[in-house]
């Protein structure tokens, strides 16, 4: 574990202990998106920029006290943890292991009755100066987590972050597949991943309404990663921090960050694993997909895309 | 520079100047001492369609043509209109004849002017040029020389084939001596929404408009199919500038220098709705201001499941310079292949205004410019169905805005392309049945605003500071 990060926990603590609101320093960054989007490489690209910090995948704004998060996802998807614990374990006794994952369920307990709010100041708290990334795609699959997020942090940056439905779609259909075929289970039959994608998008356009100007940017994630020497300047523009030659070519490199990796054995997850086994960015050309034709994956109504879904994708600049 | 404010407008024209079914003012102009208005009415068959798009409809298509005899539906027809703001007296110096199918119906010819310009050509005698749409046929192209009394000119189809469907132009755009067209609309097979489309999205040219020599100096659609049509034609910086409508992608504008052999050398300097993407689908307005050509654009309505369905979208605002570099004046903030471009206003879509379907004229008078805006509001497209995943507040705000909606329209101005101010967000206050600026003109006599309405008739207003709002203001 690089020493940089316990000392950066020590300041971050220190702040706190003045009682200075971390987020009030420095405004997170949320990427908003649907799940299967690009989100994890770019949030871990994003975070290797040295006035920022990708996080995994905390799910925090699925309510709000840490108590009730927990509680939920303990009862529906314990996995959804894994991230919350792994960002403990590094940031309060710097390695992720399974110790310190244990560790940080011990940390955590005592303090259940946190408000997420808390928690998310404690982790901003732990990582300043740099500013914090999150990109839960839960937190945009309903309009009330939406809004907590902006409660929380109403100086926040927002990025959108959009894919074409058909690759998502078929991304989002492999995981559950793959899931299945490992758990016995038989979740892919009921999935919906064309109604995942629009509610996803419908409620972050929803959400954009009500935002002032500059403060939500919204980017194809084909264009940025087909072009990061053109647009990872621009969010850096966008984000006013520094933009030179050597923050690009850190941001290259979202394998330097501690969580581009597999967690321990009872904290595996809290992103994307196909990301975390392969976290390399490799430049490479995009297939262009077409929102005319068959769908290749399962969708419980329709064989192609719904009319309300061809529409926000052409809004999106899909065709 | 006297910045026009909200009590420096007054109506000079209103109700149609007596034909309530003129709705809206699709050309306006100065020239001598005289404002020239050109409006019309509706087409020739109900709902705009084509009489084949009737047939198709079977037994509803019958309805509708009863139901339109029986209303007395009959459409009014092209008119010119000339204001003396000195006397404050408005004539009809035009109107559209009377022509019959041969089966003893009998309707105007023309159905609006949508397009008109002053113009003097090498050889010619120049005098004032007018596009008049047709109600069947090709487009009519008409000329003044003493500012009264308009003939036809030929166009020769501008040179495509005789049966070429060109029932309208929209912009007619002088430059070195040559004048410049494009056609919009269709007629044969068409649907309600056809007016913004073209079988031809060519750029024409000629020096000799009396003759009709008239020849193509464009590719087609620039070469991308994805075109639909050229709905602007603007002069800035010794180039003529063409903006696009393109709901695949987002509009383009084009520029040339006009050198050389035709057809000349286009080059493309925006594209895909200036990196909007299809929410900005068609180029509403374009005017040079302080070194810069400003350019408006907006959702081009789309019908039964177009992307209107999903708004209200706000327009927006962009200026683009000489060197083909451009900026968001008023917009979504976005990173663009060009670079980042943040609204340097600070104003949002619509400034800031959902509603606000974006700038529909622009107008430079006296040191500031003018944007005229259209509301979203008279068309209800974009109300939420039930299948709609938005969240409850946001469609009740929806429901409640249009439920609300007491008419009018925004106007705004600005002295330096950044700081804009509202001179009215609710058409002066004045009819609820008005819902955009269409046409801007700077006079002598003040600025000039023709609007646009769903019924009653249209308006024209005419802002002029204190000092001189002692002529006439007639209506």
């Amino acid at each position: 574990m690089p020493s940089s990060v316990f000392s950066i926990a020590k300041r971050g603590r220190r702040q706190l202990i003045r009682g200075k609101s971390a987020y009030t320093v420095a405004p997170p960054l949320f990427i908003l998106t649907c799940m299967r989007s690009y989100s994890s490489l770019v949030c871990g690209m994003l975070g290797q920029h040295p006035q920022l910090y990708g996080l995994l995948e905390v799910n925090l704004l699925a309510g709000d006290t840490v108590g009730g998060v927990v509680k939920l996802f303990r009862r529906i998807r314990p996995t959804s943890l894994n991230g919350l614990l792994r960002t403990i374990a590094q940031l309060e006794y710097g390695a992720q292991t399974e110790d310190t994952v244990n560790a940080a369920w011990d940390w955590l307990h005592p303090r259940m009755n946190w408000s997420t709010r808390r928690m998310f100041e404690h982790i901003a708290a732990a990582v300043a100066p740099r500013r914090l990334i999150e990109k839960s795609p839960l937190n945009v699959m309903r309009p009330v987590f939406l809004q907590r997020m902006y409660r929380y942090f109403p100086q926040a940056y927002y990025l959108h972050l959009t894919r074409h439905p058909r690759p998502t779609c078929r991304s989002i259909q492999q995981m559950v597949e793959e899931t299945d075929a490992k758990k016995g289970t038989r979740r892919a039959e009921e999935l919906d991943p064309e109604g995942l994608w629009r509610r996803a998008h419908e409620n972050i356009l929803d959400f954009e309404r009500q935002l002032p100007p500059g403060q939500m940017m919204r980017i194809r994630g084909e264009d940025l990663l087909s072009d990061i020497d053109g647009y990872l300047p621009q969010i850096e523009a966008w984000l006013g921090i520094d933009s030179t030659p050597t923050t690009l070519e850190a941001m290259k490199h979202p394998e330097c960050s501690p969580y581009a990796c597999m967690g321990p054995s009872n904290a595996p997850f809290g992103s994307d694993p196909n990301y975390l086994k392969q976290p390399h960015y490799q430049p490479r050309p995009i297939a262009e997909a077409r929102l005319d034709g068959l769908l290749e994956f399962r969708t419980p109504r329709q064989e192609v895309f719904s009319e309300a879904t061809r529409r926000i994708a052409q809004q999106l600049g899909y065709r | 520079m006297t910045a026009l404010r909200r009590e420096d407008f007054c109506c000079v024209a209103r109700e149609g100047l007596g034909d309530p079914s003129a709705r809206i003012v699709q050309a306006m102009f100065w020239s001598g001492d005289g404002l020239y208005v050109g409006t019309g009415g509706r087409s020739r068959y109900p709902l705009g369609l084509s009489a084949s798009a009737l047939a198709r409809l079977g037994p509803l298509g019958d309805r509708l043509r009863q139901r339109d005899a029986t209303q007395q539906n009959r459409p009014i027809g092209a008119r010119l209109w000339r204001f003396d703001p000195q006397r404050g007296d408005w004539r009809q110096i035009y109107r559209a004849p009377e022509v019959s199918n041969g089966q003893g119906e009998c309707y105007p010819r023309d159905r609006n002017i949508r397009a008109a310009t002053v113009f003097a050509s090498a050889n010619g005698p120049g005098g004032l040029y007018v596009g008049a749409s047709a109600m069947e046929g090709a487009f009519h192209l008409l000329r003044s020389v003493d500012g009264v009394a308009f003939v036809d000119i030929p166009h020769h189809n501008l040179g495509l084939p005789p049966d070429a469907d060109i029932p309208s132009v929209r912009a007619l755009c002088p430059l070195n001596g040559r004048l410049y067209t494009s056609p919009v609309g269709k007629l044969r097979g068409r649907g309600m929404l056809d007016d913004n489309i073209s079988d031809y999205p060519i750029v024409f040219e000629t020096d000799d408009p009396e003759q009709g020599a008239w020849r193509a100096v464009s590719a087609s659609a620039f070469g991308d199919p994805t075109n639909l049509s050229i709905n602007e034609l603007v002069v800035f910086a010794g180039a003529l500038y063409a903006g696009t409508l393109n709901i695949q992608h987002g509009y383009q504008v084009w520029k040339t220098d006009v050198q050389g052999a035709s057809p000349y050398r286009w080059r493309k300097v925006l594209e895909r709705g200036a990196g909007r993407g299809p929410a900005a689908s068609i180029v509403t307005c374009m005017a040079a201001f302080r070194g810069a050509l400003y350019i408006g654009s907006a959702l081009q309505r789309q019908g039964h499941g177009g992307l209107d369905r999903y708004g209200p979208i706000p327009g927006e605002l962009v200026r683009l310079y000489p060197d083909d570099t451009w900026e968001l004046v008023v917009g979504e903030s976005r990173p663009t292949p060009q670079g980042l471009k943040v609204a340097m206003s600070g104003l949002g879509a619509g400034f800031g205004d959902r509603f606000n379907r974006g700038p529909w004229c622009l107008a430079e008078h006296e040191g500031w410019l003018y944007a005229g805006a259209s509301d979203w509001r008279i068309f209800k497209t974009f109300l939420p169905g039930p299948d709609s995943h938005l969240s409850a507040r946001y469609k009740a705000a929806l429901r409640d805005s249009q439920a609300g909606y007491r008419g009018g329209f925004a106007l705004w101005r600005t002295a330096d392309g950044v700081t804009w101010e509202p001179v009215t967000c609710n058409g002066f206050g004045d009819d609820p049945a008005i819902y955009a600026v269409r046409t801007l003109v700077s006079t002598p006599f003040g600025l000039f605003a023709g609007t646009a309405g769903s019924r009653g008739g249209f308006q024209v207003w005419r802002g002029a500071a204190a000092s001189a709002s002692s002529a006439g203001n007639g209506g």
